[in-house]
């Protein structure tokens, strides 16, 4: 499990670029930007878009690390929306049928990342959404990995899994609606 | 959108922070969050939610031309060193022991100049050692005559080139490459001929072959000098 830098240090770095201190940024950076990297290589496939979401990101945290509310959420989570929605607008902009699939990154990324939940995975993580999708029956899983992981919209599950539009749809929202559930949202 | 079905809200806002809301219903659903507090506070309940598992994604480090691009549009300056240019204090140690000599040769010169075109200004450069290496001379009609003093020798792959210095935050302006044979006489631009004055700073840097790869100094200072009015 790729773990996160510690929570403390995280927020404490955040509160220092939040006044444009250019050091603290510097080293937020280099604690955080493989892992909003690594996330946007995975969704977009694509070596240059990767890119491109880790400087967007960044330039987005330095604009906006004011925003950063310590008392809602873990620094990293805020982080993570940042740079996944970012991944989201260019996956949605880019044709799948144009873009070129890096063989080798997709390999060495699928090696890294292992879809199934943490306690089949063996890993050792009792955070809650990891426990909750655990609990979940394995079509909504498989389809809410797929959309978190790979940001496959409705469609491209269907076609992904060989399931009717409407069949995924439902898997999608029965799932979601269990994890409210489980997470006691 | 028929927003005030709780459980439809509750839905779009699950979608959109998972990412399967796309299309026209992401960009109205991203407008809405615009106005409306209660939308965005159950995306941040769902991207709180669903966002820890973003630590399973691998880690791989991004390319160094990121970090670079994201400095440049954030507009940090960069941390360079000051341009030698801009150094004053150089100059003013150098001012005396230049002045001096381009005063001697000066007198020398005056004894055996050609009265029909007597330059109206003149610098000798030196080096280190105050030693006079180049000698620069111009007309009032902005005709430069530049001269390698004997024994001003570089390497083969070397050249000489010198810069005019128009002082402040103003970068060099190449005045072109010093002939170690003969001498070179190059027309003053036309732009520059305002910054040719009296205590003007002149400078021979040492370059690759063929001047400067980037039209501002890359190599050291090796010969400095100080422009003086003639007569």
């Amino acid at each position: 499990l790729q773990n996160y830098p510690p929570i403390i240090e995280l927020q404490h770095l955040l509160s220092r670029t939040a006044r444009q201190d250019q050091d603290a940024f510097e080293k937020l950076y280099r604690l955080t930007s493989h892992h909003l990297h690594g996330l946007a290589l995975h969704m977009l496939r694509d070596a240059d878009l990767a890119r491109d979401v880790v400087q967007d990101a960044y330039v987005s945290i330095w604009r906006n690390a004011g925003e950063y509310d310590p008392g809602k959420s873990a620094p990293m989570t805020w982080m993570v929306s940042i740079a996944r929605y970012r991944a989201l607008d260019l996956l949605r902009k880019a044709q799948p049928m144009v873009r070129v699939e890096d063989a080798e990154l997709l390999d060495y990324l699928d090696q890294a990342q292992d879809d199934r939940p943490a306690q089949a995975a063996g890993i050792d993580d009792c955070s809650a959404i990891q426990t909750c999708i655990g609990k979940l029956p394995s079509a909504q899983r498989q389809s809410i990995m797929l959309a978190y992981f790979r940001g496959l919209t409705h469609s491209e599950l269907a076609s992904h899994l060989r399931q009717p539009l409407g069949t995924v749809k439902s898997w999608v929202r029965q799932g979601l609606l269990q994890l409210k559930d489980c997470l006691g949202a | 959108m028929k927003l005030d079905n709780p459980e439809l809200k509750e839905m779009l806002a699950a979608e959109y922070a998972l990412g399967t809301l796309h299309g026209r219903a992401r960009q109205r659903f991203q407008r809405l969050l615009q106005t409306r507090a209660d939308l965005r506070e159950r995306v941040a309940a769902w991207e709180d939610h669903l966002n820890p598992l973003g630590e399973r994604f691998a880690r791989v480090a991004p390319p160094r031309e990121a970090w670079t691009a994201i400095r440049q549009e954030i507009g940090w300056r960069r941390k360079t060193v000051e341009p030698w240019w801009s150094r004053v204090a150089v100059w003013r140690a150098l001012t005396l022991a230049s002045s001096a000599m381009a005063m001697a040769l000066f007198i020398y010169m005056g004894a055996m100049r050609d009265p029909a075109a007597p330059p109206d200004f003149i610098a000798v450069l030196t080096d280190a050692n105050a030693r006079p290496t180049v000698l620069v001379t111009a007309t009032g009609a902005g005709e430069v005559r530049i001269e390698a003093l004997g024994g001003t020798r570089v390497a083969n792959d070397r050249s000489l080139e010198l810069w005019l210095l128009p002082g402040g935050e103003r970068p060099p302006v190449s005045l072109g490459l010093v002939p170690l044979e003969r001498s070179l006489t190059v027309s003053l631009p036309e732009n520059l001929r305002p910054a040719w004055t009296e205590g003007v700073a002149l400078a021979v840097s040492l370059e690759p072959a063929g001047g400067s790869p980037t039209g501002q100094p890359t190599g050291p200072v090796l010969y400095q000098g100080r422009l003086l009015l003639r007569g």
